[in-house]
């Protein structure tokens, strides 16, 4: 095979392949990474540095975390993840050319490149763990570069205790390059000692660690022990370590092992037919790893759907999430609770009872699980009712139970509930800290400044509106139920529209129509008196006939002629059906009334 | 050389010498400096570490710190950072003395002020050497992280002593010490390696403190000052959140009991006055003497319709340490319904003389009332008073004595209205207390970033000596002794 043909169709496989990384990302996978952004707190600020520098891991961590709160922008995430890949690529390509520089071999970075994709499509794992894998890999070329044994060996037991404190596991990967670097290229007497050295620099750095940090880190004690990790993460350890953190070292194996094998020598350029069968090779491996990819991705697309509703609900792009709804309704009943937000919102949540997965008022709320998702999804539809007393609760409980217990954008809820709530020594706090942050910077600055000048803050128009929706009368509130949250804010403020609407929603699926009629008469002339949605006249109409009122004292509740005419033709039929002593829930009459609220009175169980 | 550039040298250090001159002429402001935290005019321990604060909107920082015979300046730009062995001396040098702090700043746009000096009065008692407590974020119900540590109140050193993340974010939580000593204590541990442990003697025992004679999880522990008994409450605690309200949180019990634990004999005394159902009794503390058993006591309402209801008298019985036995007859203190208040937390002065207590308008749970404040008791005349300059608008809550009794730490939440803080004061012989001080702190921007609360912060006399491995491996492995 002609080598320059090689290495040019190696070049725009890799640079294609590095493209479609990116691109991959940013069409399947952008709602995972804008949400990942959350569960972080990067703060450049002394105290920060000095934490992260202070314990075995905080490097990492903290380099991780920076690069995660970029993720806060679509394209962010995408394009740090290829970045970081192809970084990791390149120094895997200088090392296997450091190992067998005629090699035909191109797949192992884009082989790694794929496992680390498919690595990312889980939200637990953080971005310190790829970054760490990167720094460890720049150390690894460091250490083969340099030919003199002993300096190249120095400089391993040095990178060796940096990449401890760096990232901890990075010293094993490190470790694992650096001993099949020495046993199978070094030929000197002092190979295995020097292999000995650096096994036991490895051994005695976390002890080390233990005695520099044990009285006053406690992040130390779960992440400087190897012990401990094996202890608690070994499924994920041996996830990670077997599949990707070791690959540099094993491809390195293979390479220096095939190449022994086949008996050749140093710099002697490999035939064709090898060649050949070692690019098919690679091709079939990629293959299949992609084939796994996207299984892998398959098990996350639901997730995905949800996390899009989630970004919309964050957003406030309520038509967007009904229209994606209506497209491609997310099967995670955590969704519901968006949809029904976002059609609560745009005042369609009463109107449209029997769509979605909304009938039943246990999808208006979801019950908190003391985690950060159910919280978080609790604080978002409370904090858009205006019961911000509750939704700072949540924002707290999602904080709180956030893994690592950071997470930026709870952070800033806090700080939106406390300058709601006039709480502005709390809001103080949690801005000072936002302000640290590379994103949040300009916003968290100018509330502070506007704390300054309180009556300022009056006239911002979120927290204006939000204020007028606050309860008046302080009562012990839950979350048990929508209706119970609603009450005291409808009551404390009447053109709650989003309180109305959850507030008629549930009563009419649950056929509590004398409290919908109560509600109705209380609350809806203040809120749009010119307009009487269809639903909400049908279900008046089953109320007045519930309570045998008739036409002529139907007073102010606007019901069209052309509602009762369609409501008379309805009790006709079912008159008809009671004569003739059979069930009006056929084909026909579903066909002619199956939208109608009566229809949905009469049938739908309970 | 050219003699160019040494005429420029020459002329450059006259100017900057110039610049320094003007640096000098300040103007004098007759207000007090607006520091963070507030030490002005406070009373320290002789052997507390630095006070170092900061100074609102400046840019340059001078503080002047002036003893009986020695002088310490210090610069920041900001804030300042006081050389500790330099402060030692001073204090050692200064004990019942007065010290003087000239602050000097350099405000934005140039302007040199020099403010008022202010005082600290340097007491001639030392403050218990150690602050042990509990980190954790001030949330509601679900937590994460959480860790006890303790802090060398003479430097700056904080050590871990444990840390949840080792055992699954189990809940670690009360921990208590007998006669302010570190090396005799107990602690709750909940959800994974369930119990209660109690070090004494270089032992731990893993105690399962549940059985059939008493109605709950045990909470509130105290110490006899014998070391032999201990007294829990019993609670069946809840909590329910406010729509609207200066307090965020309403943490109630729907029923409670004191409880005695024999350490010895690994068994409970039940003492039937003090698990009456037409009361709430909880928060039990011995005397110094240890032959009287306080506690709060209110009478039983439906809750959580009448939590407002709910108001905590300080009582107390006899206790006999021979047996354990409690006294038949309830002695009401001081009747806190009398004054439509509440009372909990009774902790009394090693000494015998004073009884501190937390006073709010009704409930037993202060830590989330902002009205709580600490009052005291004196014992030798019952009068209760409310030491002003140790309280706040906000909430004062758990409180514990240092072991000479002449400090006391308080829990206060006055920084920032949601994380409590620990707060110092002296108090004399005759009740006479002193402005409190925040726990001083390396950094004087320690608490602007600093997001957790110092849960019941205890003075012990020394550093308890375990570690948190050795921590973590008690908890693991030691074997449960079932409480009879």
């Amino acid at each position: 095979m002609n080598n320059k043909a090689f290495i040019y169709s190696k070049i725009v496989i890799s640079c294609l392949f590095y493209l479609a990384i990116p691109l991959f990302y940013y069409l399947f996978y952008r709602y995972h990474l804008l949400a990942f952004e959350e569960y972080q707190m990067f703060t450049f600020d002394a105290p920060a540095l000095w934490q992260a520098v202070s314990y075995p891991g905080g490097i990492s961590d903290y380099f991780g975390t920076f690069l995660t709160s970029f993720f806060h922008f679509p394209a962010g995430g995408p394009l740090i993840l290829g970045t970081l890949f192809f970084l990791c690529g390149i120094c895997i390509s200088y090392l296997l050319k450091k190992t067998q520089p005629h090699g035909c071999f191109f797949a192992p970075p884009l082989l790694t490149a794929l496992l680390m994709t498919m690595l990312h499509f889980n939200l637990i794992v953080k971005l310190s763990s790829s970054s760490m894998f990167f720094i460890t890999l720049l150390f690894s070329c460091i250490y083969v570069s340099i030919k003199p044994n002993l300096y190249r060996r120095i400089c391993g037991a040095i990178l060796l205790a940096a990449a401890y404190w760096i990232g901890i596991v990075s010293s094993l990967i490190l470790l694992s390059v650096i001993v099949t670097w020495e046993w199978f290229t070094c030929h000197d007497r002092h190979k295995y000692s020097a292999i000995g050295c650096y096994l036991s620099i490895a051994i005695i750095l976390p002890l080390i660690a233990r005695i520099i940090t044990i009285d006053y880190h406690p992040l130390t004690l779960s992440g400087a022990y190897l012990g401990h990790i094996f202890t608690y993460e070994k499924q994920v350890l041996y996830s990670r370590f077997l599949k990707i953190w070791s690959s540099p070292a094993v491809y390195m194996i293979f390479l220096f092992m095939l190449y022994k094998w086949r008996n050749s020598k140093k710099n002697q350029v490999p035939n064709n037919k090898f060649v050949f069968s070692m690019i098919m090779l690679q091709l079939c491996m990629l293959f299949i790893t992609g084939y796994s990819v996207i299984k892998r991705y398959e098990a996350y697309k639901n997730d995905e759907l949800f996390m899009k509703a989630d970004y919309l609900v964050k957003t406030e792009k309520w038509d967007e999430l009904i229209e994606f709804a209506h497209k491609e309704l997310p099967a995670s009943n955590l969704s519901s609770p968006y949809i029904n937000l976002a059609l609560a919102s745009t005042e369609k949540l009463s109107q449209n009872i029997t769509l979605y997965r909304n009938n039943t008022p246990d999808m208006m709320l979801v019950p908190f699980m003391q985690d950060y998702l159910t919280a978080k999804i609790l604080c978002e539809i409370l904090y858009q009712l205006g019961d911000i007393a509750n939704a700072q609760h949540m924002a707290y409980e999602s904080l709180v139970s956030t893994p690592g217990g950071r997470n930026v954008y709870m952070t800033q809820r806090l700080a939106q509930c406390a300058l709601i709530l006039e709480d502005y020594l709390v809001a103080e706090k949690y801005l000072k800290r936002l302000t640290y942050t590379p994103v949040y910077h300009t916003w968290a600055s100018s509330y502070l400044e506007m704390i300054k000048h309180p009556d300022s803050l009056k006239e911002v128009e979120w927290i204006a509106a939000k204020r007028k929706l606050l309860p008046k009368r302080n009562e012990i509130l839950g979350f048990d139920n929508i209706v119970s949250v609603c009450i005291p804010l409808i009551n404390a403020q009447p053109q709650n529209k989003l309180a109305f609407e959850y507030m008629a929603t549930s009563f009419l699926i649950t056929k509590d129509i004398n409290n919908f009629y109560k509600l109705y008469h209380s609350f809806r002339p203040q809120i749009r008196p010119e307009h009487v949605p269809e639903l909400h006249q049908q279900a008046l109409l089953v109320y007045m006939n519930a309570n045998r009122i008739g036409p002529e004292n139907y007073g102010s509740v606007p019901i069209s002629q052309k509602t009762q005419q369609h409501f008379e033709k309805f009790s006709n039929k079912v008159l008809q059906y009671q004569k003739a002593k059979k069930e009006p829930n056929d084909a026909n009459f579903k066909r002619e009334f199956g939208q109608t609220y009566w229809y949905y009175y009469m049938n739908q169980k309970q | 050389m050219n003699y160019k550039y040494l005429l420029i040298l020459f002329i450059s250090v006259l100017t900057v010498n110039g610049c320094t001159e003007a640096v000098k002429q300040t103007e004098t402001s007759n207000t007090l400096p607006d520091i963070f935290p507030d030490y002005i005019g406070v009373t320290i321990p002789p052997n507390i570490a630095p006070l170092n604060f900061k100074v609102k909107a400046c840019e340059q920082l001078q503080v002047t710190i002036q003893g009986k015979n020695e002088t310490i300046t210090c610069n920041g730009t900001h804030k300042i950072e006081i050389p500790i062995k330099k402060w030692r001396t001073l204090l050692q040098n200064n004990k019942g003395e007065t010290l003087t702090v000239k602050v000097r700043v350099k405000k934005r746009g140039g302007k040199l002020i020099e403010y008022l000096p202010f005082q600290w009065e340097v007491a001639q008692e030392p403050i218990d050497s150690h602050l042990a407590y509990r980190l954790i974020a001030p949330g509601y119900e679900a937590w994460n992280q959480m860790g006890i540590y303790q802090r060398d109140l003479e430097s700056f050193k904080e050590k871990v002593l444990y840390d949840n993340t080792m055992d699954n974010y189990s809940c670690i939580n009360c921990h208590s010490f007998c006669n302010q000593d570190p090396h005799t204590f107990a602690f709750h541990s909940r959800v994974s390696h369930n119990g209660t442990f109690l070090t004494r003697n270089g032992q731990t025992e893993r105690l399962y403190m549940k059985n059939n004679r008493v109605s709950g999880a045990s909470r509130y522990p105290i110490w006899h000052p014998s070391g032999k008994y201990m007294a829990f409450s019993i609670n069946d605690t809840k909590q329910f959140f406010h729509s609207i309200d200066k307090n965020r949180i309403e943490v109630y019990d729907k029923s409670s009991d004191v409880v005695i634990y024999d350490v010895e004999k690994h068994c409970y005394i039940t003492p039937k006055n003090l698990m009456r159902k037409e009361s709430f009794e909880t928060f039990p503390a011995f005397s110094a003497d240890g032959k009287t058993l306080y506690f709060c006591s209110a009478d039983s309402v439906l809750m959580p319709d009448n939590y407002t209801a709910a108001k905590y008298s300080l009582c107390r019985t006899s206790f006999d340490p021979s047996n354990g036995a409690v006294g038949n007859t309830i002695d009401t203190l001081f009747n806190a319904r009398a004054m439509q208040k509440s009372v909990t937390m009774p902790r009394v002065s090693p000494d015998g003389k004073f009884l501190m207590l937390s006073m709010a308008d009704y409930g037993q749970f202060h830590i989330w009332h902002k009205e709580a404040d600490i009052c005291l008791i004196n014992l030798q005349t019952g009068r209760l008073f409310k030491p002003n300059n140790v309280n706040s608008d906000d909430a004062e809550s758990y409180h514990s004595w240092s072991s000479n009794s002449r400090w006391f730490v308080v829990a206060s939440r006055r920084a920032d209205g949601l994380h409590s803080v620990p707060y110092f004061a002296h108090i004399d012989e005759q009740g006479n207390t002193s402005k409190a001080f925040m726990l001083p702190q390396k950094d004087a921007d320690f608490y602007d970033y600093f997001l957790k609360s110092y849960n019941i912060p205890e003075l012990i006399t020394g550093a308890i000596e375990i570690d948190a491995l050795e921590m973590d491996h008690i908890i693991k492995h030691t074997p449960e002794t079932q409480v009879k």
